[in-house]
């Protein structure tokens, strides 16, 4: 059945979303750590370059501290830049572009900048710490961003992959079900339709007025029984084979039509002693006759099983579309948008399984055919079937 | 506020002068030089704040052991603690480093 099959793509979907999202966080993690781990690398690569500039500011310092700063010019390079400070973080002189020193890092990258933080054995001019700044190429950078795009790339298609057949596997079980499901409501639809045929034909045969009143309201009884079945089993077939069985397309007269599912609901709405009237006007559409009548029979029986013990129907047909009307329990303003939903019975007083407007809402859907629900609660509700000339 | 600013200039004044007239004349004449003495500390104690400290400290009350200039004996100063602060203050203005290097 299709609906099996819509929920078993869903539930892998699913399946799949949430696996790629793991997936992901799963390689965003990975790639946190090895950009850091690749920074950690290129900064020690650094490391003896940047102590060795730093022996040679140290040892300019010291210089300038034994000549009791007569000789007071800071050294300067063309290849880093160097600072002093003192044991209070205070600045001696500094070079540098970014003077925001984080002291607690004897090693670390900021911006596009490295420093390197070292601390004298003696304090030459008072400097407890000598900060190196060196311009950082960032050649690493563009590697590790270009092996990530790879390589991660190719982790999350080989993740995706994978999670796609394990995800068949695992909904296995569940399409098996669904299948064994599907093949009992074709096969009990398919054996219900002769018996429930057989019934109605031999009923509709019978002479109701030569029999006695009881034997005759036995026999409408069994009728209704039987329509009802016949109602159902005509929507499981419609939601079985919808999508198998290409619409035939014709000029249908509705007032014959549905003087016809009139007629066929006849007993039905008499059980309940309710009034259908009929006010006819040309009216014409193009479609497919049979999944017209699913869509008549399903807000007739509606009509019907909703409706008070004598109350009305009033059907109305108009130049582009028709409307049905009962007097029955209503439905509330706000759940009125809910109604045309698979499954959804915003009342359980009657039997059914939430599919017959469903159904309406299908074939609306595929003719073109706009509907428009009135209601008042305990009052009435309309059902208008519109269409475009 | 103008008056507040000739008396703190003034009491800066006489500061200075004390220190030209009771540590420089003093030192000079001894020949311990204060400038050698102020780097011997800036290479032990690095910041402003240790260095007075240890300064003070050792001149308040001297004790070989912590004797960083070798070529003078220990000397008690005669001055009190809040005056030497002050003689403190302006020595290290004197030869700090901070602002002179190039």
């Amino acid at each position: 059945m299709d609906t099996n099959l819509t929920s078993e793509k869903s539930s892998l979907y699913k399946f799949l979303s949430l696996y790629i999202f793991l997936t992901i966080i799963i390689f965003l993690l990975a790639s946190t750590m090895y950009y850091k781990f690749e920074k950690e690398v290129m900064l020690y690569s650094k490391l003896p370059k940047l102590q060795e500039y730093s022996k040679d500011v140290i040892r300019r310092i010291r210089a300038m501290h034994n000549s009791l700063l007569e000789d007071n010019y800071y050294p300067r390079y063309s290849n880093f830049k160097s600072a002093i400070y003192d044991a209070d973080y205070v600045k001696i002189f500094s070079l540098l572009r970014n003077e925001k020193i984080d002291f607690q890092n004897y090693l670390y990258k900021r911006d596009r900048y490295i420093y390197f933080i070292k601390e004298p054995s003696l304090y030459y001019l008072g400097a407890k710490y000598v900060v190196i700044e060196v311009l950082d190429d960032e050649k690493w950078l563009t590697r590790v961003y270009k092996n990530i795009l790879i390589y991660g790339g190719i982790f999350i298609v080989f993740m995706a992959i994978i999670g796609y057949f394990l995800g068949k596997q695992f909904l296995r079980p569940m399409k098996e079900s669904f299948m064994l499901l599907n093949n009992f409501i074709k096969d009990t639809t398919h054996e219900l339709n002769t018996p429930v045929s057989t019934i109605l034909t031999n009923i509709e045969t019978i002479d109701k007025e030569s029999l006695p009143a009881k034997l005759q309201k036995k026999i409408e009884r069994i009728e209704i029984a039987a329509r009802t079945i016949s109602v159902i089993y005509k929507d499981l077939a419609y939601l079985l084979l919808q999508d198998k069985i290409p619409s035939t397309i014709e000029k249908i007269d509705m007032n014959e039509l549905i003087g016809q599912r009139v007629d066929y609901f006849k007993t039905m709405a008499e059980a309940k002693k309710i009034k259908i009237s009929f006010s006819k006007s040309p009216c014409f559409l193009q479609a497919d006759k049979q999944k017209i009548s699913r869509l008549i029979d399903n807000i007739l029986s509606n009509a019907i099983k909703y409706n008070k013990i004598g109350g009305t129907i009033k059907i109305k047909t108009f130049k582009n579309g028709f409307y049905i009307e009962d007097s029955g329990i209503g439905i509330e303003q706000s759940k009125i948008d809910e109604i045309f939903e698979r499954y959804r019975r915003l009342s359980s007083s009657e039997g059914g399984f939430g599919i017959g407007l469903n159904i309406v809402l299908a074939i609306a859907k595929e003719f073109n055919l706009q509907i428009k629900v009135d209601s008042k609660i305990n009052q009435y509700t309309r059902i208008s079937i519109l269409w475009q000339e | 506020m103008a008056r507040v600013i000739v008396i703190l200039l003034f009491a800066f004044l006489c500061n200075a002068q004390d220190f030209q007239k009771e540590c420089m004349a003093c030192h000079q004449r001894k020949g311990i030089d204060l400038k050698k003495i102020y780097f011997d500390y800036l290479l032990e104690y690095s910041s402003k704040r240790a260095t007075i400290k240890a300064m003070q400290e050792y001149l308040l009350s001297p004790d070989p052991s912590k004797q960083l200039y070798i070529d003078a004996k220990p000397y008690k100063h005669k001055v009190d603690k809040k005056s030497l602060d002050k003689l403190l203050e302006i020595y290290w203005n004197r030869y700090t480093v901070i602002g002179k290097i190039r």
